[in-house]
């Protein structure tokens, strides 16, 4: 009787969650699935096509372009911006607090918390105005006192400019994880290296960055997958072009069916696109499972640690 | 507090339910989705608005007990944004969601009405045909018209024009004379393509530009007028089929990356931002000519930017796009605008005549007058607010070499992919050879082989 009772109490707690789940995930999911089997356009009609879609993306000459663009662009924002800048705030900030109270600290981290705060499109438009390849842009108006000609950044390094403007929200990300954790971490441990003669950067290097492993693990890790499906800025500030320079595979998908003048209303292709990107975040999630060991993250501690 | 004796409750209640129903009128609300995107194009969801007013006058004169109620909608965001609105709730098909009236570009109406998205207006058009409609240019019902019937009434029309800086070339040296006679010279073949590049080149050469040819950055209908004036065609109305024509599109491609091998064009044009290109152009002179430009800018230069009429009348003149070759021929593309009726709507004939009464004579022409645009109506012509605008009147010189965009339902994949094609030779990404193979994989792609030409 308390057994079945129990049963049906998990069953009740989870059942928001399950609902919305089935709701929102599994059931567009399937459709998605179902809808890559068509020729479907504009007009929504089923017309299963069997795979033919997915012969397509073999014969696209684009999608290998894409391929690389998405590689170049996840693991740069990543390794660049989202873990390496976010790990580089939290030090100092959490330096600046130890040293100059929690204050200023708190000021810079909310400095570097206003770009995530600001709508994307008023985001996209400030970047457009400061890389504007007329003099004026910011930039372009600072190399006119210099006397030099305007430069349009966005087409000549395209890639650089969809890293940077991402990667200046994605710090943020790490930053408030990086930060708490540093912070979390006992002070004795620094104490008991400053005595035996460690200085800062020692002190990070066989302190710091052993005890938060975990968080950059997990930064690493859902970053990845976010940065995977991310295309909003890309698509405000670049449309992923010059000619495919920045066309990221969840962009060319989203294109496909809705992009353009004319949207193509390819929605057959586009969900085969984007049934394509779901295998990969799956195995992406596989390798950092086995890779990173996240079940041992998840395990309880098998020493209680102070 | 003494209760009121509950007859008297009864007794108030009916009074007050006469003296509604006395007064009551039915409201009958219509609904229209309008776009700009260009500001200036306000008029698109005024005249509407105003046709509603001059409805209800009449129906108040004559006691009806109906009024109309006008909700208009004006978009200034996207052309992609705009369409993506429509298709969404299109596909929903709710009657209270999906306007009544939708005004977008003609080259809509091949991809919506198979959809049944939107309706036949013959029977409508047909209705008002004597009052209204056998007033308007006889030749813009063929651009609303598929497979044989009419699905739009024409909003408006434009040409589209090369702007050339007045102030750039006098100071190359040309007279005021010579830049008068620019237009004839180009529309008689004495000015070619490679003559406007050469231009572009001294331009950029005297230091006065920092760019001598810019083009829109963004898609649109506009680059078919380099592969006309190279020969090419694009649409065949005999079978109603497109046309891949690879050696008029390899000529277009090769004129873009020419243009930015010799520094007259940036390498990453389909990447600026609109407002940049409008600046250079027509506020700083840091380009020396615009190909693909509208005569609308005309207007947006003018709300948008603040620029005097005058300075644009010193600074800038216009051609028609030049012929590439002897094959070839001026020109340029004009892209009517035309009201539809939504399918879903409930009230189709309501709807119906707001767009009769919208496009009275003194409506279009406040529309012609505010956003640039030419007339539609042969009455619009001789009319004197009309007659006094001499932008207008000028402009409408270019008409007689208008060609339109093909009234097929890829068509507007095939001025996406073309312009995709444009983009990538002027960041080298592909040679112009390797754009046609591109434009013909995207081309095969998307639409059935036995509905592409290709030669």
């Amino acid at each position: 009787m308390t057994k079945k009772r129990g049963h049906f109490m998990i069953f009740l707690l989870l059942a928001p969650a399950l609902l919305i789940t089935l709701t929102f995930y599994l059931v567009p999911g399937i459709l998605t699935g179902a809808m890559s089997f068509t020729n479907m356009d504009h007009r929504l009609t089923w017309n299963f096509v069997g795979f033919s879609n997915y012969v397509a993306m073999f014969k696209d000459t684009i999608l290998s372009r894409v391929f690389w663009n998405t590689i170049l662009y996840v693991f740069g924002t990543l390794l660049l911006f989202n873990v390496t800048f976010g790990l580089l705030i939290a030090l100092a900030t959490s330096y600046i607090a130890e040293r100059h109270g929690e204050k200023p600290s708190l000021f810079f981290r909310a400095l570097w918390l206003l770009p995530r705060f600001t709508p994307p499109i008023v985001y996209g438009v400030i970047w457009l105005w400061i890389l504007d390849p007329t003099r004026n842009g910011l930039l372009n108006g600072v190399l006119n006192w210099f006397g030099q000609k305007p430069v349009s950044w966005i087409s000549e390094f395209p890639m650089a400019v969809i890293v940077l403007t991402n990667g200046v929200i994605g710090a943020s990300f790490g930053m408030i994880l990086f930060y708490s954790a540093i912070t979390s971490i006992s002070r004795e441990y620094n104490w008991a290296a400053a005595v035996d003669g460690a200085g800062w950067l020692h002190r990070i290097r066989y302190v710091t960055l052993p005890l938060i492993r975990w968080p950059l693990l997990f930064v690493t890790a859902y970053q990845t997958l976010s940065l995977l499906t991310s295309y909003e800025y890309i698509l405000i500030l670049t449309g992923g072009g010059p000619f495919y320079k920045t066309t990221v595979w969840s962009l060319y998908a989203y294109n496909e069916a809705f992009g353009g003048y004319y949207a193509s209303y390819r929605f057959g292709y586009a969900t085969a696109l984007t049934l394509g990107l779901v295998i990969v975040s799956i195995i992406a999630s596989v390798i950092y499972w086995r890779v990173f060991r996240f079940r041992e993250m998840m395990s309880e501690p098998k020493i209680e640690v102070i | 507090m003494k209760r009121l004796p509950l007859f008297l409750v009864f007794a108030l209640a009916l009074l007050l339910a006469f003296s509604l129903g006395a007064a009551a009128q039915e409201v009958i609300t219509i609904r229209a989705w309008t776009v700009g995107p260009d500001t200036p194009a306000f008029h698109r969801a005024e005249n509407l608005v105003t046709a509603g007013e001059r409805l209800n006058k009449m129906l108040e004169i004559v006691g009806a007990d109906v009024r109309v109620e006008v909700d208009a909608d004006f978009w200034t965001d996207e052309w992609d944004s705009f369409r993506r609105r429509i298709i969404l709730a299109s596909e929903e098909g709710n009657p209270d969601v999906v306007p009544d009236i939708i005004v977008s570009s003609h080259l809509d109406i091949p991809v919506w009405a198979p959809a049944g998205w939107i309706v036949s207006l013959d029977e409508y058009i047909d209705q008002y045909w004597e009052s209204t409609y056998q007033d308007f240019f006889p030749h813009l019902w063929g651009a609303v018209s598929y497979e044989g019937k009419r699905y739009g009434v024409p909003q408006d029309i434009e040409v589209r024009m090369v702007f050339y800086r007045k102030d750039h070339l006098r100071s190359l040296g040309w007279t005021e004379d010579e830049i008068a006679d620019l237009p004839r010279r180009v529309e008689e073949r004495e000015f070619l393509l490679s003559d406007l590049q050469d231009l572009a080149q001294e331009m950029v050469d005297a230091g006065l530009a920092d760019y001598g040819m810019v083009h829109r950055p963004t898609q649109g209908p506009d680059f078919f007028q380099i592969l006309v004036a190279y020969g090419g065609q694009y649409y065949d109305p005999d079978t109603d089929k497109l046309v891949i024509d690879k050696e008029a599109l390899e000529l277009t491609l090769q004129f873009f990356a020419d243009n930015v091998e010799r520094g007259l064009t940036p390498a990453g044009m389909t990447t600026w931002p609109w407002p940049a290109v409008h600046r250079a152009i027509a506020e700083e002179g840091s380009a020396g000519m615009q190909i693909t430009g509208g005569m609308w800018f005309w207007a947006e230069w003018q709300r948008d930017l603040g620029i005097p009429e005058e300075d644009l009348w010193e600074n800038l003149t216009w051609s028609l796009i030049p012929a590439g070759n002897e094959k070839g021929r001026p020109n340029q593309l004009g892209q009517p605008l035309a009201y539809m009726l939504s399918g879903p709507s409930r009230n189709k004939d309501l709807a119906f005549l707001l767009i009769t009464l919208a496009s009275e004579v003194d409506l279009n022409t406040r529309h012609s007058l505010e956003a640039a645009k030419l007339a539609i109506r042969r009455s619009q012509t001789a009319f004197p607010l009309f007659q006094e605008n001499s932008y207008l009147a000028e402009a409408a010189k270019l008409t007689p070499h208008q060609i339109f965009n093909a009234t097929h339902p890829a068509a507007g994949r095939y001025l996406a992919v073309l312009h995709e094609a444009i983009g990538g030779v002027e960041t080298g990404a592909i040679t112009p050879k390797e754009g046609v193979e591109l434009i013909v994989q995207r081309m095969n792609q998307a639409v059935e082989g036995d509905q592409l030409i290709i030669r």
